[in-house]
């Protein structure tokens, strides 16, 4: 016998029990599914007793629909998503975190939630730095990074730039750290200190992980810049091979540990997709969590320009 | 009143009479006001018939006590018990949740509402529809787009 007239109530608690992947599949069954699963009450209900799945969100433009920005989710069961953010115009998707994302619109970044197609405007960081006293020169290149706490729907957006701040000793190529918090007003502003000489990493993103700011030297090497201290260091990336045309590695954050992709062409379309993360209970030590052939070469080749995250926060 | 537990008699839609001690009734919600008046006829229960009640009455009785014990051989007992109680044809399950929806029951509701969700987690999503007797009302334009977009559900 199967079940008739159930109230909606009584469906949304048996949903929210439900794992992502059957979660994603049971909101395609009918409408009705689809808009009980997308209200608020669900969601907190969910989120009560599952922790999200950490994923990486990738934009791209498929050659198939030249022109036209898709946004790609890759999770850790290995499933893709796509989506399209058409309602906003003129943005650029800097970070993410548990489904939220935060894009660059002019100078303004905004906080989104692509579902609900909800965007808020932070604070013109711009107007910070045209009035701040030990800024100069603020280099256009900006790190993102941002933390998102699904539960109590709080958010912090973190933003390092390059600068020529007056030191001590002078006027001196220094980090400045911004960080937004939701809820307050305005940015926080700090500097370290004392980072020189800096390697000429070029035009490639940051990835944000715990407060610490990561580039990707050369696909061998990796420089991870402690905001908060001042500290730089480098480590190695793991695989064996440098970067080739056949080869690629991108950085990322999944689930608040550094990742580290490589991607392999096999054969004209097909990709071999190795992740790694860094294994902070055994310092010094990569772990491959991910290997898989992928036929999605315009995901992964866009990771190079869009490294964006999407972790979960304990 | 004696020392004697206080007693309650229920009454389901079929007319079938039941009794449960008063600690185990006032943990039904939506009874719980009218035990605690003092009613002394027999409650009706008109939304669920006896043989839903009698399972119903049978997890509260054993439950009652038990689920708040730290004694992990308790617990360990208890979970065995439930996984007995539970098996159960799927028509029996969704009465069981409707009659702890309606006489608000707390552990029993979370307990069946999971195990269903334990049985649909793997099915396919026609599968799924068959059993709560939905169907399909999306456009195939729809259905593709709505995909893309579900992913997000899952932490905002």
């Amino acid at each position: 016998m199967a079940a008739p007239d159930l109230c909606p109530d009584v469906v949304v608690d048996i949903l929210s029990w439900l794992p992502s992947k059957a979660l994603i599949r049971a909101s395609t069954a009918c409408r009705r599914w689809t808009s009980l699963l997308s209200q608020e009450y669900f969601r907190h209900l969910h989120a009560r007793k599952f922790s999200p799945q950490p994923a990486i969100v990738v934009e791209t433009v498929y050659p198939s629909e030249p022109g036209r920005t898709t946004f790609v989710c890759v999770d850790s069961e290995g499933s893709e998503f796509r989506f399209s953010m058409e309602f906003l115009e003129g943005l650029s998707l800097r970070a993410s975190c548990h489904g939220i994302l935060c894009f660059l619109i002019g100078t303004k970044f905004h906080v989104c939630n692509p579902f609900t197609k909800r965007a808020i405007p932070l604070p013109d960081i711009m107007d910070i730095l045209d009035n701040h006293p030990q800024i100069q020169a603020l280099r256009r290149e900006l790190e993102v990074g941002m933390v998102y706490d699904a539960p109590n729907g709080t958010y912090e957006v973190v933003v390092v730039g390059r600068c020529q701040g007056q030191t001590p000793h002078g006027w001196q190529e220094r980090f400045v750290w911004f960080a937004f918090k939701s809820g307050l007003a305005t940015w926080t502003v700090n500097f370290s200190s004392g980072i020189t000489p800096f390697p000429l990493l070029g035009n490639q993103p940051g990835v944000f992980v715990r407060r610490c700011c990561h580039w990707l030297e050369g696909g061998r090497r990796i420089l991870t810049i402690d905001v908060t201290q001042g500290i730089a260091r480098l480590r190695n990336a793991p695989g064996h091979l440098p970067k080739t045309e056949l080869k690629t590695f991108y950085l990322a954050e999944l689930d608040r540990r550094l990742s580290v992709i490589e991607a392999t062409r096999k054969i004209i379309l097909i990709w071999r997709v190795k992740i790694w993360v860094w294994d902070m209970k055994r310092p010094g030590d990569w772990m491959m969590i991910y290997t898989q052939d992928n036929q999605q070469p315009a995901v992964w080749r866009s990771l190079l320009q869009y490294n964006v995250s999407f972790a979960s926060v304990n | 009143m004696s020392s004697k537990k206080k007693v309650i008699t229920l009454r389901s839609s079929d007319g079938e009479i039941f009794e449960v001690e008063e600690a185990v009734a006032l943990e039904w919600l939506t009874i719980k006001p009218l035990v605690e008046s003092g009613c002394t006829d027999a409650i009706p229960l008109p939304q669920v018939t006896g043989n839903i009640l009698a399972k119903v009455i049978e997890y509260c009785k054993k439950h009652i006590g038990a689920s708040e014990s730290e004694d992990r051989k308790i617990l360990y007992e208890l979970e065995s018990w439930d996984a007995d109680f539970i098996k159960v044809d799927q028509g029996t399950l969704f009465d069981l949740i409707r009659a702890a929806d309606y006489l608000t029951i707390k552990t029993l509701f979370e307990f069946t509402c999971q195990t269903v969700a334990d049985t649909i987690k793997h099915k396919t999503i026609e599968e799924v529809r068959h059993i709560f007797r939905e169907s399909n009302d999306f456009t195939p334009e729809e259905e593709k787009e709505i995909r893309g977009k579900s992913w997000w559900l899952q932490g905002l």
